[in-house]
C-alpha cells in the first residue's frame, strides 16, 4: 500500500488520509494531487496537466499516471538524481495556465527556523539561487511549519509513482486487517506500550535495588582499552595532552561516565591538559566533568586544577573546516583568549605549536567527529590520538584502530566501567553504588529486551503458522 | 580565567539542578500527549540555547579574535600586511556580507525591504566560499584520512610489518591473514550485493528475468547455453553476494546492539539523576522539609 510520511511527526499514513493518523496533522490541503476535479480550484495541476478525471482503474492507473507524467515532466524516463530540478519541471507546464509559478519562488538563505539551530547549508541556496532575481518574490510566508515547494512536487511524485492509486479525499482505503490494526495501533514492537512501561520499571528498579554488589554483573571490555590506559599511563609529567570535547548535554549522561575516568587518569599523570570543544555546550560540560574528576582524586581545590593542569582552549566554530588549521598551527586556531590564561599557559600553547601534542583524546558521542581529526588533523601533525566514543559510534570508528590511525579506543559504558576498574584507585562509597546501579540497569535493560525480541520473534512465527 | 566559569553559589546550583528536572518533566510530558507544556519547555530550550550560542560566539570568537584588534587599532587597514588582511579585514567583510543576507530572517514586507535582491546576492559570496572550502576540506580529507590509509593498512603484506602492527607472534600474523581474507570476502560480497541485488533470490524464481540487469547476471543466466565455467562464476558469485547481505545484517545488528546500549544509558542516567541527585540537594531537602512542615 502506498504511504506518505506526515510533514509534521513522519508517520508513514496511507495516500488518501485526511489527517495524520499519529498527530492528527490535516493532509488534505498539502496533497492536491489526490484531490478530485474541482475540489481545490486554485491548486496547481502542473503534473496532471489539466486531466482531472474520476479515478481509473488499477489497470490503466499506472499508465495513466506515467502519460500524465512525462506528457509534463520531459526527463521522466530519467532517475530520481538524474531528473531536472522541480523548478524547470513545472515552469513550462504552469506558465500556460498561471503567470507566475510558485515554484520559482527561491527559498531562503536559512530554511526556516531550522537553519539557526543547524549550520547553513550553502549548496542548497546556491541551488535556489536560479530564482533569486525574482522581484515577485512574496516575503510573507509562514516562518515555519509550511512545507517548501518542493517538498510539495516530491510527495506529488511518490504519489504518481506508487504502485497504489490516490483515492479521492473523503473515501476511506480498503485497508487489510493487519494493515488498519498496524494504522491504528502502530507497527511491531512500537504498538507494544506495554513494553516501554516495563522497560521503564525494570530501570527504575535496578536503580533502587542494583546497588548491591551481588547484582551488578561486570562488564566486557572491548579491544582497544588496554592500548589506551598504556598511552596515558607512559605520558611522562607535564606533558602537553589536547583534548577534543566532541559531545555537550545532550549526549552527557552516556558520555562522563567515559570522559570521566580517562580526565581522572590524565591529571592522575600530571599532564597538561588543553580542551577545546567544536559544540557550543561542549567547554560547559566539560569543566562540569573536570571539577567532578577533580573532586573524585580529592584535589585540594578547583581553581588549582583550573591554574595549574587544565587550559580551557573554549569554543572552536567551523566545523570540520578549521580542523586543519588546529594541525599545522594549533597555537593560532585554538580559540584561547590571552587574556584569559597567564604567561605559564601562553608558553604551553605555544610549545604545542612547535613539539605538537604529546597525545590527542577525541571524545566524542558520534563516530563522525573521531573521523574528521583523523581526516583533517591526523594525517598533518601525526600526532598520537586515542578516542573515547558512545558505544553506537564504537563499531564505526573501530576499522581506525585496526588501521593504527588510533592508538586506542574506549567505546560505551562498559567502556567506561572497565576503564575505572584499571585506574586501581579506591572510590568512594557514592560512586561505587552509582557505578553498580548503572550496570544492574543496562544489564536489566538489556534483558528485558532480549526477552521482548524473542517473543516477538515467536508471536510472528506463530501468526505466520496460523495463516 | 574564562568568563564562563562558574560562581553560583551553592543554591543556585541546587535551583539548576531542580528547574532541570521541572523542564525535564516538561518535555517528558510529551509521552503522554503533545501539550502546551511540552512545548513550552522546548521552545525554552530552543531559545535558552541559541542565547548562549550567541554570547558564546560573541565572547569566545568575534570579540576576542576580530573585533578587538581591529578596535584597538582602527586604521591598520592603511598598513595592514597581506596576513593582517587575510585574517581580520577579508573576515569582516565576508562575514557582514553573510549578515546583510541573514536580513532575509526578518521577512519584512518588499515595500519596506528594497535592497533584499542586492543584500542576497552578496551573500552569495560568502557562502559560495564556504561551500567551496567545505567541500575541498571534506573530499582531500576523506582521501588522506580514511581511504588511503584504510586501503593502505588492507593491503599490508609484509609479514614483518604484520607482525610489527600486530604484536609480533606466529599466531598473530596468522590470525591477521584471517582477518584480512575475511575483510576482502566480505568487503567484496557487501559490494556485489549491493550493486546487483540478491542474484540467488531471483535466480531461484520460476519466472527468468526479462533481460540481464548485471554482467553477473548475464553470465549466470545464459541458461540457454550451459557451461560449467559459466556455472561455476555464476554459483560462486551468488555465493559471495549471499555471504555479503548477511555480514551486512550482521553489522546492522551490532550498531542496533550498540545504539540500544547507548540509549539504555542515557535513559539511566537521566533516571538516576531523577532519584538520587535532585534528592540530595539542599534545595530540595528545603522544599521537601517546608512541604512536610506544611501538610504536618
Amino acid at each position: 500500500m502506498a504511504t506518505f510520511d506526515c510533514p509534521h511527526c513522519g508517520y508513514s499514513n496511507p495516500v488518501a488520509s485526511q489527517f495524520c493518523l499519529n498527530c492528527g496533522t490535516n493532509l488534505v490541503r498539502r496533497q492536491p494531487q489526490s484531490a478530485p476535479a474541482g475540489e481545490s480550484p486554485d491548486e496547481p495541476d502542473d503534473l496532471t496537466g489539466g486531466q482531472e478525471t474520476a479515478p481509473p482503474q488499477p489497470g490503466e492507473a499506472s499508465e495513466g499516471r506515467q502519460s500524465s507524467a512525462e506528457a509534463s515532466d520531459p526527463g521522466f524516463s530519467q532517475t530520481g538524481s538524474d531528473r531536472p530540478s522541480a523548478d524547470e519541471d513545472a515552469t513550462p507546464e504552469t506558465g500556460k495556465d498561471k503567470p507566475e509559478p510558485d515554484t520559482a519562488r527561491p527559498g531562503p538563505l536559512l530554511g526556516d527556523l531550522g537553519g539557526l539551530l543547524e549550520p547553513a547549508d550553502p549548496l542548497s541556496f546556491i541551488t535556489s539561487g536560479a530564482g533569486a532575481l525574482d522581484p515577485t518574490r512574496d516575503s510573507t510566508t509562514a516562518l515555519s511549519g509550511e512545507l517548501t515547494t518542493d517538498e510539495e512536487e516530491r510527495r506529488q511524485l511518490r504519489q504518481l509513482f506508487s504502485e497504489d492509486l490516490p483515492l479521492p479525499v473523503g473515501a476511506r482505503p480498503d485497508l487489510t486487517p493487519d494493515a488498519a490494526e498496524a494504522a491504528a495501533n502502530g507497527n511491531g514492537l512500537q504498538r507494544q506500550f506495554w513494553l516501554e512501561m516495563l522497560l521503564l520499571l525494570v530501570m527504575i528498579g535496578a536503580l533502587l535495588w542494583g546497588g548491591q554488589p551481588s547484582l551488578g554483573a561486570a562488564p566486557h571490555a572491548l579491544p582497544g582499552l588496554e592500548q589506551v590506559h598504556r598511552q596515558i599511563d607512559t605520558l611522562p609529567p607535564n606533558s602537553l595532552v589536547l583534548v577534543n570535547w566532541a559531545y555537550d548535554p545532550a549526549s552527557a549522561g552516556e558520555m562522563d561516565l567515559l570522559a570521566q575516568p580517562l580526565i581522572e587518569h590524565l591529571l592522575q599523570r600530571q599532564a597538561k591538559i588543553i580542551v577545546f570543544s567544536q559544540l557550543p555546550g561542549g567547554p560547559a560540560t566539560a569543566r562540569r566533568v573536570i571539577a567532578r574528576a577533580e573532586e573524585s582524586l580529592k584535589r585540594p581545590s578547583r581553581t588549582q586544577i583550573t591554574a595549574n593542569l587544565v587550559i580551557e582552549g573554549g569554543y572552536l566554530p567551523g566545523g570540520a573546516a578549521s580542523l586543519p588549521l588546529l594541525g599545522v598551527a594549533p597555537a593560532r586556531a585554538l580559540p584561547v583568549d590571552p587574556n584569559w590564561v597567564d604567561l605559564r599557559e601562553r608558553f604551553s600553547i605555544a610549545a604545542l605549536s612547535e613539539t605538537g601534542p604529546a597525545l590527542t583524546l577525541v571524545i566524542a558521542a558520534r563516530a563522525e567527529d573521531v573521523r574528521r581529526w583523523l581526516e583533517q588533523v591526523q594525517p598533518l601533525n601525526d600526532g598520537t590520538v586515542v578516542a573515547a566514543t558512545s558505544a553506537v559510534a564504537g563499531p564505526a570508528v573501530r576499522p581506525y584502530l585496526h588501521s593504527g590511525q588510533l592508538a586506542g579506543l574506549v567505546s560505551g559504558w562498559d567502556g567506561g566501567s572497565v576503564y575505572v576498574r584499571r585506574l586501581e584507585r579506591a572510590r568512594n562509597p557514592a560512586e561505587q553504588g552509582r557505578s553498580l546501579r548503572l550496570v544492574s540497569g543496562q544489564n536489566w535493560g538489556v534483558g528485558i529486551l532480549i526477552v521482548a525480541v524473542l517473543l516477538g520473534n515467536l508471536a510472528g512465527l506463530n501468526q505466520r503458522r496460523s495463516r | 580565567m574564562s568568563p564562563f566559569s562558574s560562581g553560583l553559589p551553592g543554591l543556585l546550583q541546587d535551583a539548576g539542578l531542580v528547574l532541570g528536572l521541572v523542564m525535564s518533566l516538561m518535555i517528558g510530558s510529551y509521552l503522554i500527549r503533545d501539550n502546551f507544556l511540552a512545548r513550552l519547555g522546548q521552545y525554552v530550550l530552543i531559545g535558552a540555547g541559541l542565547g548562549y550560542l550567541a554570547v558564546l560566539v560573541w565572547r569566545n570568537v568575534l570579540w576576542p579574535r576580530l573585533f578587538a584588534p581591529l578596535i584597538a587599532d582602527p586604521v591598520a587597514w592603511q598598513s595592514a600586511t597581506g596576513t593582517e588582511l587575510f585574517t581580520l579585514w577579508l573576515p569582516l567583510l565576508l562575514g557582514v556580507l553573510m549578515w546583510g543576507g541573514g536580513l532575509e530572517l526578518l521577512r519584512l514586507p518588499p515595500d519596506r525591504f528594497k535592497g533584499r535582491i542586492l543584500l542576497r546576492l552578496l551573500a552569495a559570496v560568502p557562502a559560495a566560499i564556504l561551500g567551496g572550502v567545505i567541500l575541498g576540506v571534506a573530499v582531500s580529507g576523506a582521501v588522506q584520512g580514511t581511504l588511503w590509509p584504510l586501503l593502505e593498512a588492507a593491503l599490508q603484506t609484509s609479514p614483518a610489518e604484520t607482525a610489527a602492527a600486530s604484536g609480533g607472534t606466529a599466531g598473530t600474523v596468522q590470525a591477521t591473514w584471517l582477518v584480512r581474507l575475511l575483510t576482502l570476502v566480505i568487503t567484496g560480497g557487501v559490494l556485489i550485493h549491493l550493486q546487483y541485488g540478491p542474484i540467488a533470490g531471483e535466480k531461484e524464481s520460476s519466472s527468468p528475468p526479462p533481460r540481464a540487469s548485471s554482467p553477473v547476471e548475464a553470465d549466470a543466466g545464459a541458461g540457454a547455453r550451459p557451461n560449467l565455467y559459466r556455472m561455476l562464476i555464476g554459483t560462486s558469485l551468488r555465493v559471495w553476494e549471499g555471504i555479503g547481505r548477511r555480514a551486512l545484517w550482521l553489522a546492522a545488528g551490532i550498531i542496533f546492539a550498540r545504539l540500544v546500549a547507548s540509549r539504555f544509558s542515557l535513559a539511566l542516567a537521566r533516571l538516576d539523576y531523577f532519584l538520587y541527585e535532585i534528592p540530595r540537594t539542599d534545595l530540595w531537602q528545603l522544599l521537601w522539609a517546608t512541604l512536610r512542615g506544611g501538610g504536618s
